[in-house]
């Protein structure tokens, strides 16, 4: 009885320290599960430090240019990015791969999405404290300053065949979010002068036909700031000007401005004249120095016109003006701006370059008569044959071998100007002018910066072919796979 | 080490092809995939938008939701079964180390989720085929070598998701239900995190877990660091707590 009685209490000890043992085997494992799951944090926090984000789709509409990255190394402090936009929009998708993108690039750049619908307060709040007027806007705020890019802005888009809607075929997104940046880092904003008092076209809202106050508001969204400015006497152009606009004149300019306007083109100063048909402006003698004839009469185009007295232009330069641009340019009744044949004033040594912007097609004309009422081309009146140039943009150098940088002079001569006035401001009109501008304030990076274009694949598919595929895709592939378990069932049967 | 755990995979293998489920299984998800990839040569016939058809090719709406359905039926029955037939502990009585035993079951359960996507190579060949008689380059490699990264590296974290619950339990049903509710359960949690709350911190972490957002970056080409580890650190994670857990068992 003693013997059993020992033998019990040993096989009761045996068995608490089993359970012991288990328990405290158990215990280990569940601290090293834990261990490793603290482990697996570390590193999912670690790997959010260092990213490494490749885009291996070469047609991507997302990967960001080196550009943009160069631009977001520099940032130095945050740049809020509020999207006020609602998700059913066409761009909400688009916007929310490539802001993904610039925030996997830098940490600098933070997202705040607001849908208007489904968060009224937030937009609410959002629309006093930026004075926003519409929705589906993106919103740059450096803490000091803000930039605004809407949505029309970032795509180009083209009307659908037979169908009453239009598609996108080009995304602005990069090219107006790494400009909005680009404006937030440099900090100020350049000034344009339109010259008035000589029937220019006007920034204020008042003058009518001829007011250009659209375009005004379209620049000061690019953070172009346009001002009027009177030159009387023989007062030189301001100092703070970064670029002159003279926009239609409809009477000859004095002496003194020509002059003024002379001495600043060519003190690296940057000038865009709208030259309309059959216009004296008076700055003639000057264009000629500097290599360009406006010929007398007006650009026909049958082919691209409609009601016969305007040129939709869809053949552009290679110039950084004209890159990516792919819709019309409408100019009413234009001149031709033709390269001279001499340059008067220009020297060998300048860096000197001259392009085209717009194009007029093959079949075109210039008409210099115009009296009789009918157009068509007659080499003896002396009517020159397209393609003909209705736009130039000339750049001229320092001289090279100087230690000191000099600006270059840039100036743009287009033919016509009511293209940008409140009542044509249609479709690439306002962009073309915009890009005129941005070439001439320097900002070459931000053109350059082409839209992606939107492939959309459309295939032709006969009910024959989408048939034959259901067949085989849909229906042969899973009865293969339901004969092979039938067999495989049989043999195990047998 | 090699030859034993091969014997192991081999016979994991014949195994899973032995049972009618493999088979219904492939039915039901290559049926699925075709009527996705049916929808997509709709949608292109119509005329759809490049990115977005890439995305719809590997993250169309039917193969999203079948993927929580479709693995952890093939992975219930990995441990489960052998804990329910009591093979496991005959197995763990061997010199096989459960390292070994474990990670045959989800290499097995691997290549037959690989086999699951076998017809998307045939898809991506007719697409291609029939983009190219429109002078149009549908998918180009690097585009399917990122998705296809996303497929592999979503399918290792789901295949041990499922390997574990089936570790838990000796019952296969309620192992395929624990799964499919993890699985399915944090597909939508974070979908909806991810888009449809105006809360920054929470629409942030909902897409930095949410699977579906994964897919779709991989299916434009994008591969990101921290989406690879995000599922790699997980997945092995998951496999070493399986381990643990036939390690109790078998002390």
């Amino acid at each position: 009885m003693v013997n059993l009685h020992n033998d019990s209490n040993i096989g009761m000890e045996a068995e608490l320290m089993r359970k012991g043992w288990k328990k405290w085997h158990q215990l280990h494992g569940m601290v090293n599960i834990g261990l490793a799951f603290i482990l697996l944090l570390l590193l999912l926090v670690l790997s959010t430090r260092v990213v490494l984000r490749v885009d291996l789709n070469k047609a991507s509409l997302y990967a960001l240019s080196p550009r943009s990255h160069a631009l977001l190394d520099q940032l130095e402090r945050p740049i809020d990015l509020t999207v006020l936009f609602q998700e059913e929009h066409t761009l909400f998708e688009d916007l929310n791969n490539l802001l993904q993108e610039y925030q996997s690039a830098s940490q600098m750049i933070r997202i705040n999405w607001v849908d208007p619908v489904k968060d009224p307060a937030k937009t609410e709040f959002l629309a006093v404290a930026y004075e926003l007027r519409e929705a589906q806007v993106l919103v740059l705020d450096d803490g000091e300053q803000q930039r605004f890019i809407r949505a029309a802005e970032m795509m180009d888009v083209e009307p659908v065949d037979g169908a009453d809607r239009y598609r996108m075929v080009g995304f602005r997104g990069e090219q107006m979010i790494s400009t909005a940046i680009t404006e937030l880092i440099e900090g100020s904003r350049p000034k344009i002068y339109f010259l008035q008092g000589h029937g220019e076209l006007s920034l204020s809202r008042d003058s009518g036909r001829r007011s250009i106050s659209e375009l005004r508001s379209m620049l000061h969204r690019r953070a172009i700031d346009a001002v009027s400015l009177t030159i009387r006497g023989n007062i030189s152009i301001p100092d703070d000007a970064d670029a002159v606009v003279v926009a239609g004149p409809t009477q000859q300019l004095s002496v003194g401005a020509v002059e003024a306007l002379e001495r600043y083109l060519n003190r690296s100063g940057r000038l865009l004249i709208l030259q309309d048909a059959f216009r004296e402006s008076g700055l003639e003698p000057m264009m000629r120095r500097w290599g360009i004839a406006v010929q007398s009469g007006i650009v026909m185009d049958p082919e691209k016109t409609l009601r016969g007295r305007e040129v939709n232009v869809e053949r552009f330069g290679e110039h950084p003006i004209c890159r990516g641009l792919n819709s019309v340019v409408q100019l009413s009744l234009p001149s031709a701006i033709l390269p001279a044949s001499q340059r008067d004033a220009v020297e060998e040594t300048d860096q000197y370059s001259v392009s085209p912007l717009l194009l007029s097609s093959d079949l075109s004309w210039l008409e210099v008569s115009v009296q009789s009422g009918v157009a068509f081309f007659n080499e003896i009146n002396g009517d020159l044959r397209g393609p003909l140039p209705m736009g130039l943009a000339i750049e001229r150098g320092a001289e090279q071998g100087l230690d000191v940088e000099i600006a270059s002079s840039r100036l743009v001569v287009l033919g016509d100007s009511d293209f940008i006035s409140n009542n044509h401001l249609m479709g690439a009109n306002g962009d073309f002018f915009i890009r005129c501008t941005e070439w001439l304030v320097d900002r070459d990076q931000v053109i350059d910066m082409a839209p992606r274009m939107v492939s959309e694949v459309r295939l032709p598919l006969t009910p024959v072919t989408m048939r034959n595929l259901f067949c085989w895709l849909v229906v042969g592939l899973p009865l293969l796979v339901l004969i092979c378990g039938v067999i495989m069932g049989w043999r195990r049967r047998c | 080490m090699i030859r034993t755990f091969m014997c192991l995979l081999k016979r994991e293998l014949r195994v899973l092809f032995y049972t009618p489920l493999a088979y219904a299984v492939l039915f039901f998800f290559w049926l699925l995939s075709g009527l996705n990839f049916f929808w997509l040569l709709q949608q292109l016939a119509d005329g759809e938008r490049l990115t977005m058809a890439l995305q719809l090719l590997f993250n169309g709406p039917l193969l999203t939701f079948s993927l929580p359905v479709v693995v952890p039926l093939v992975t219930m029955r990995l441990i489960a079964e052998e804990r329910r037939l009591g093979t496991l502990e005959a197995v763990l009585t061997t010199p096989i180390s459960e390292i070994q035993f474990v990670i045959a079951k989800f290499v097995s359960a691997f290549i037959f989720y690989l086999i699951l996507w076998l017809p998307a190579l045939i898809y991506c060949g007719v697409i291609h085929s029939l983009c190219l008689t429109q002078d149009v380059v549908f998918l180009d490699v690097g585009v399917l070598v990122a998705s296809f990264t996303g497929v592999i590296v979503i399918g290792l974290f789901y295949n041990a998701v499922g390997l574990l619950m089936s570790a838990f339990t000796t019952n296969q049903v309620v192992a395929a239900i624990a799964g499919f509710a993890v699985l399915f359960g944090s597909l939508l949690l974070f979908m909806l995190m991810g888009y449809s709350t105006q809360y920054e911190v929470i629409r942030n972490l909902g897409q930095f877990f949410s699977t579906f957002t994964h897919m779709l970056d991989f299916s434009r080409g994008v591969i990101d660091s921290r989406v690879v580890l995000l599922y790699l650190g997980n997945c092995i994670w998951l496999i070493y707590t399986t381990i643990r857990i036939l390690e109790w068992k078998r002390s």
